[in-house]
């Protein structure tokens, strides 16, 4: 499994920061089923996986220091055909995500969560922003 | 982490250097240099709700086994009489469960359909990997897998009828059940502590999700 920001996210996040045209935040959360690792330095999109559920941030992102903790939850009714493989952020409106829309910044693959209808599940990304 | 370096000296702006940092940035004269990275550093899953027992039943201990026979059908009972106890064996599937997962928080709910003429406190037993395939409707006390070791005790005490015993797991059980994410069954084997202290909790078949046996988990996985 891999984390990180994709390239269109660190362009998203450096315009937004320089106030470089109506760049939207990041407001969307995304869980798919798609086992294809990301290509961070290439992807744009989610490359059209069978299966997504999206939604909202539960609230307001949390700063701490240099991480922000999103927040999400899959209610118990949605995302049980599938198991959850990866999990994105998205700068743009839970309506206008989709399987292939250019929204993506930033994510991790490799997972593998099958929930069931009994139970939903509140899922927290914290994404660390840092120099190297 | 993924970082994108721009550094001075270049003829050109490097391939991929974001058109909003404008033509010059990195080019010859240019002493910028721009590194940034991100990665998701913490994944964790909440259940908002809690998952039903896959199993249950409940079983004389041995070697005391008077009532030589499956009680599938009948409630979940605890006993510690010596002549006849009782244990109630519960199993949750935690196979889609992210293996490698590390369990933060965990809650074992048990609704109470008996409650004990003398007050009880329970404790609660692992199973050994090899003894987790048992099955509800054939297990019977003599030939029971073997019992480990008590992982949690003084748990209650059992409350009223209608009621839940809600215990929050400790480190003991929380590393047993992070060992059996995307593994399999988990067992937790409940025994009265008490002498006379016998009760019943409410089984899945006749409880389901709203009061049969329960389990909610937070974990973080390995991102």
């Amino acid at each position: 499994m891999a984390s990180g920001i994709f390239n269109r996210g660190l362009q998203q996040v450096a315009s937004k920061a320089a106030g470089i045209g109506a760049v939207p935040a990041i407001q969307t959360m995304s869980v798919d089923d798609r086992s294809t690792a990301f290509v961070f330095t290439t992807d744009t999109t989610l490359g059209n996986p069978t299966n997504v559920f999206k939604a909202a941030f539960d609230a307001t992102p949390v700063l701490t220091g240099q991480t922000v903790r999103y927040v999400m939850t899959v209610p118990a009714a949605s995302f049980n055909a599938a198991p959850i493989r990866r999990i994105v952020v998205h700068n743009d409106t839970a309506a206008n995500v989709s399987p292939t829309s250019a929204t993506v910044i930033a994510g991790t693959d490799g997972q593998s969560f099958q929930k069931s209808a009994s139970f939903g599940v509140t899922i927290s990304v914290d994404i660390l922003y840092t120099s190297v | 982490v993924s970082p994108v370096r721009y550094s001075g000296g270049a003829a050109a702006a490097p391939s991929g250097a974001p058109a909003q940092w404008g033509p010059n940035f990195g080019k010859a004269g240019g002493a910028q240099e721009i590194t940034m990275a991100a990665h998701v550093q913490r994944l964790e899953y909440a259940m908002t709700s809690p998952v039903g027992a896959t199993k249950d039943t409940w079983v004389g201990h041995p070697p005391a086994c008077a009532a030589e026979t499956n009680h599938n059908a009948t409630g979940l009972q605890v006993d510690s009489l010596a002549a006849l106890p009782k244990d109630a064996w519960v199993g949750f599937d935690l196979s889609g469960f992210p293996a490698g997962g590390t369990v933060t928080s965990a809650e074992l709910t048990l609704r109470v359909s008996t409650a004990p003429v003398v007050a009880t406190t329970c404790s609660l037993s692992r199973l050994g990997d090899a003894n987790e395939a048992w099955v509800e409707t054939t297990l019977q006390c003599s030939g029971s897998p073997a019992i480990g070791a008590v992982l949690q005790s003084a748990q209650g005490p059992i409350p009223a009828v209608g009621s839940d015993l809600v215990v929050t797991l400790n480190a003991s059980w929380l590393a047993r059940l992070s060992a059996r994410l995307g593994v399999g069954n988990v067992s937790f084997i409940v025994a009265s502590e008490t002498a006379l202290g016998a009760a019943t909790f409410t089984d899945r078949e006749t409880g389901g999700l709203a009061t049969g046996p329960r389990l909610r988990l937070t974990l973080t996985v390995p991102t």
